[in-house]
């Protein structure tokens, strides 16, 4: 009795609540088409980056079925039929197991994690170096000076970084002299294989050095010369300056970085590796984005293409959630 | 009081700490900085030495002529080489539509992000935090290369089409929120006034918020147009008609293709046989407008960066 009544009483008052929110949504569609007729001028500003991002943004992830189909050139996109076995049962995941099963795949991954990580290892500990460096000049001229001159690789293309690669290594010339002094022979960065990586490793540190001072020099204005000075009447000299004032300062900038670098091992630099890379060192200088490259849109396995960008792009997005979410844990600020 | 007889007992300094005091009051700190000091200031020489190299051995190989005529090989410096390339017809037209699709593209990358920049930057803006949830997922997942390929190619077949510099890439969530950040900082009170006196949503944008912005408009137009006059991408994917090459793809036809084994696509002979000054030349004046300009701009790319470390 006392259930039904209760029973009766809810479902009176959720009779009420359901009229009361329909009444709510009628006024808010109300207010919001006041609003709309006031403000209509600000949706149609935004309506072309909307159509612009629909088409060459969410489009092409719509495109990302093609990883689960087997591409036919005649049918296109949509009506590629789903992936299928040979016997005709229905495998989505075959475009993956294709090329899990295949082992140069696992070779181009291991390529391309071990060229990252090298110039992780090598090329992440520069900027703070230089940094630190250029922190301690006593001229603030010469340090513009040299600021300015660090950056400016950073604006030439690879295409242009490689082609002077290519000729300034060429048999004769004047650095090929220079290494014959040292090392008794010439060397030749683009038939070896392990030297093409430690090319790729130290022009990318030519490249990109100067240019990521750039977030630790913010850092360091924010750290206040008071702190400095204090130090000085306290008779500490400069390694202890360096060691108790510059680095606790831009730490944070450097986890930050660290770990947004982490999370884009998977990307092994494409601009970087396709314009120097050739057939003498596709052993260990072919990444996974070349790779994919060749059999996508050379090949036209647009289905397989797929799937390798699709395993990539995942990863990529996993390790930037999880890099967010430790920068976070460790009391940083994340980047959103 | 002083005794007499003390003061000319005191010995002279040893010479070690006469020179550690001499610096002191020269230099004004002790002798492990001065020396500290100097390596830096050789260290950090040869380091923007080590970085000016390359763009001083392109220099020098566009300028140098090796001289057989005569018994004994002569190296001479002129400017055949320039006067070679600058006759090529490809370097010329390729720099031209360089030029012109990077300006195209910086004009509507531009109008866009501003247009979308202000609505997203009014607080009272409905439907504000949806919309940029939308922007912001462009930012984090893509569909990739082979569909934005197919999308370029099959659906709205711009292959060998100029369009293609200038559309596709021409629309940035990141410089969107970078905009929006700065239009926030403008006082709302502007808009206000504006409003009273009849102005409408544009308008305001026109007249009050562009020229407030036009610093950070600077960096994102120069941020742009950097990144198209570099890219190289757009040409090796969807253009295969010689006449439409941009300078990047220009260079590398005449770099990297020319010299590498396997041979990917076929190049001319005229391209074959380039001397290694006339290359180089090629590359000086690909690289002139970026070298031309960075002087000027610099502090701006610096704001770009650190604008970008800053949250929405």
């Amino acid at each position: 009795m006392k259930r039904n009544g209760v029973n009766g009483q809810a479902v009176s008052v959720e009779d009420i609540k359901r009229q009361e929110l329909l009444a709510k949504a009628k006024k808010n569609k109300e207010k919001f088409r006041i609003y709309f007729s006031k403000y209509w001028l600000l949706y149609a500003m935004l309506f072309p980056t909307v159509v612009y991002l629909l088409i060459f943004n969410y489009y092409p992830m719509l495109g990302l079925q093609l990883a689960f189909k087997d591409w036919k050139m005649k049918e296109g996109l949509w009506g590629s039929p789903w992936a299928t076995n040979e016997d005709g049962t229905l495998f989505l995941f075959k475009n993956f197991y294709v090329l899990m099963s295949d082992h140069t795949f696992w070779q181009k991954f291991g390529n391309t994690l071990r060229i990252s990580s090298l110039r992780l290892i090598f090329g992440f500990p520069m900027p703070i170096i230089l940094v630190i460096f250029l922190n301690e000049l006593t001229s603030e001229r010469y340090k513009k000076i040299i600021q300015s001159i660090s950056y400016l690789p950073h604006f030439i293309s690879w295409i242009i970084i490689s082609g002077i690669i290519i000729s300034m290594t060429e048999s004769g010339t004047g650095f090929q002299n220079i290494m014959k002094a040292i090392f008794g022979k010439e060397l030749y960065f683009f038939t070896d294989n392990n030297l093409f990586i430690v090319m790729l490793v130290v022009s990318s540190i030519w490249k990109s050095c100067g240019w990521g001072t750039i977030i630790y020099f913010a850092a360091i204005t924010g750290i206040g010369q008071e702190l400095y000075e204090a130090a000085t009447v306290d008779g500490a000299n400069r390694w202890q300056k360096i060691r108790f004032i510059t680095l606790p300062g831009i730490l944070p900038a450097i986890t930050i970085t660290l770990i947004l670098n982490l999370s884009n091992i998977v990307y092994g630099g494409f601009d970087q590796v396709f314009n120097m890379y050739n057939t003498a060192v596709y052993d260990k200088g072919d990444i996974l984005e070349t790779y994919l490259y060749r059999i996508g849109v050379s090949g036209g396995e647009y289905a397989l293409g797929t799937a390798v960008g699709l395993f990539n792009s995942l990863i990529a997005l996993v390790l930037t959630l999880v890099a967010n979410y430790s920068v976070r844990l460790i009391g940083g600020e994340g980047i959103w | 009081m002083v005794n007499q007889a003390t003061l000319h007992e005191i010995k002279p300094l040893p010479l070690k700490q006469r020179v550690k005091k001499g610096l002191k009051r020269y230099f004004g700190m002790n002798a492990g900085s001065v020396i500290f000091n100097i390596l830096n200031y050789i260290l950090l020489t040869v380091f923007a030495l080590a970085m000016l190299y390359p763009f001083y051995y392109v220099l020098e190989t566009s300028l140098k002529v090796h001289d057989i005529s005569g018994e004994v090989a002569v190296v001479k410096y002129n400017f055949s080489a320039y006067v070679t390339i600058l006759n090529n017809d490809g370097l010329v037209q390729s720099f031209l539509l360089s030029i012109l699709t990077v300006a195209a593209s910086t004009v509507i990358h531009v109008a866009f992000t501003m247009l979308a920049a202000y609505p997203l930057s009014r607080k009272h803006f409905r439907g504000r935090v949806a919309f940029l949830l939308f922007i912001l997922f462009t930012m984090l997942f893509s569909g990739g290369l082979i569909p934005y390929y197919l999308l370029i190619t099959k659906d709205l077949k711009l292959q060998d089409n100029i369009l293609v510099y200038i559309i596709p890439g021409a629309v940035g969530g990141f410089n969107i929120i970078i905009v929006k950040n700065f239009l926030q900082t403008i006082p709302e009170s502007l808009e206000e006034s504006a409003k009273i006196d009849g102005a409408n949503d544009l308008r305001i944008l026109i007249s009050i918020f562009i020229p407030l912005s036009l610093p950070i408009i600077a960096t994102i137009a120069l941020w742009h147009a950097v990144g198209k006059w570099n890219d190289w991408m757009t040409g090796v994917l969807y253009v295969r008609d010689k006449n439409l090459r941009v300078i990047q793809n220009f260079l590398r036809d005449i770099l990297i293709t020319a010299s590498s084994s396997d041979g990917q696509g076929v190049v001319d002979p005229e391209i074959m046989n380039m001397a290694e000054s006339v290359k180089m030349a090629a590359i000086v004046i690909g690289t002139l407008p970026i070298i031309l300009i960075y002087p000027f701009v610099q502090k701006y790319f610096v704001k770009g960066v650190l604008l970008g470390s800053v949250k929405g």
